[in-house]
């Protein structure tokens, strides 16, 4: 089962090919979770990010059903998807069902804006529990809902044995428990699988919890490094030449590029600091994150929009969302300086959670703030 | 009276097994629930 925020990342929904690129990456997770056995997915409102009419389209492609009991057209009141699906495993008959939060609203096109809606999650979970208590021994919630929320929805609704998130990012390792249910956090970025071992005894049924670690060292399918392969190939007909400002210290330079959106502030580039602050610009060139860009370019993953955002500065930001500089430049921890000329104030310094964004556990595993933010503190 | 009895009399005499104890696990549960959450990001390493 898979609780949502799979098939579409909100980052790049400004950039140019969004939609497109966002499209290849959910087939090739769709044909990936076929291949494994899927028995049951609900779309978090990342899975929103291009219309609720792409992901009905996406969900064609599942051998397995997407569940959603408060997503619905808003016309005809029915769900968009199944509301639950019942299994029946080892003797025991399961009921899931699929919750989206009610703190989040579809996003998509303006032509879906009045076609679909998400409903209150407790009235669509009590509907759901009532119907799957009269035939099932265990309850499923597959709730990507927020911590608060979760919680609630076990108080308000009894007889849900366990509530599965989506949406937090931080991984439990023991399940949280609330009167006698248990909320079972499985973090982000696919690092963990969540598993509950049942054990039936006589007429009842335990339960036994643990964090699977998914490391590097699991095998590869290769049918499935087939598909990424193939996925990769297709990304770079379709992505854009990024053309930026800036560039490696040594290397090839881009063009330059500022697109500044109007009522907010554009990123500026890493020349224009170095305009007035060239001791700072000398010392940054000698860092990792002057780099950062190109070891993409060596990889040959400069096309992929899923690293773009760590390795480049702006790129898929609010902000100025059609900015893109080579490497993780001065702004990338200051923030866009376009009025900083102008005003004369001191910019932001960039805070630990800032830098966590990007130097994440898998991919910065031996991060440690106090340490790293000597190497890039710049003289003054 | 007399019935209450007995039920307190059986409950000593056959301790209900799985009352709020954890039983000994088999090797092998019955039924496993796997899941995952929140997969997006890279493909693959980005580097």
């Amino acid at each position: 089962m898979d609780t949502g925020d799979l098939l579409y990342s909100r980052d790049s929904v400004e950039t140019p090919n969004a939609r497109q690129i966002g499209n290849l990456k959910a087939e090739l997770y769709m044909k990936a979770y076929n291949l494994m056995g899927y028995d049951a997915f609900t779309p978090g409102e990342l899975d929103l990010s291009f219309g609720v009419g792409d992901l009905i389209k996406m969900s064609q492609q599942a051998n397995f059903p997407l569940l959603a009991a408060n997503l619905i057209h808003t016309g005809s009141m029915q769900p968009v998807f199944k509301p639950y699906v019942i299994k029946e495993v080892g003797g025991i008959k399961i009921g899931i069902f699929g919750l989206v939060s009610g703190q989040s609203s579809p996003w998509g096109p303006p032509e879906e804006k009045d076609k679909f809606k998400i409903t209150d999650p407790f009235e669509a979970a009590k509907n759901a529990v009532g119907v799957l208590k009269r035939e099932c021994r265990l309850i499923v919630a597959l709730a990507h809902m927020e911590a608060d929320e979760q919680k609630l929805l076990v108080e308000r609704v009894p007889g849900i044995h366990f509530v599965i998130n989506g949406h937090l990012s931080h991984a439990h390792s023991t399940p949280l428990l609330v009167g006698q249910s248990q909320i079972l956090i499985a973090g982000a970025r696919g690092e963990y699988l969540g598993q509950v071992d049942l054990f039936q005894q006589k007429m009842k049924i335990y339960s036994r919890y643990q964090l699977n670690a998914l490391k590097a060292d699991c095998a590869e399918k290769p049918e499935v490094q087939a598909w990424v392969a193939q996925y990769k190939d297709r990304l770079q007909s379709v992505q854009q030449p990024l053309t930026m400002a800036g560039g490696p210290p040594m290397g090839p330079s881009g063009s330059a590029s500022i697109l500044a959106v109007p009522q907010l502030l554009a990123f500026m580039g890493e020349k224009s600091c170095q305009t007035c602050h060239p001791r700072e610009h000398e010392h940054w060139a000698t860092t990792a994150h002057a780099r950062a860009y190109w070891t993409l370019v060596e990889r040959n993953k400069a096309s992929d929009p899923s690293c773009l955002p760590c390795h480049t500065t702006g790129y898929g930001s609010f902000q100025d969302p059609r900015a893109r500089f080579e490497n993780v430049q001065c702004e990338a921890c200051h923030g866009p300086g376009e009025a900083h000329p102008n005003v004369r104030k001191g910019m932001e310094r960039a805070e630990e959670y800032e830098c966590r964004k990007c130097h994440t556990a898998t991919n910065s595993p031996s991060f440690n703030f106090d340490i790293y933010v000597r190497g890039i503190i710049h003289p003054r | 009276m007399k019935n209450l009895l007995l039920a307190i009399l059986m409950i000593m005499a056959f301790p209900p097994l799985l009352r709020g104890q954890s039983p000994l696990p088999k090797s092998e549960p019955d039924v496993a629930l796997v899941f995952s959450s929140t997969v997006q990001g890279e493909v693959e390493p980005c580097g």
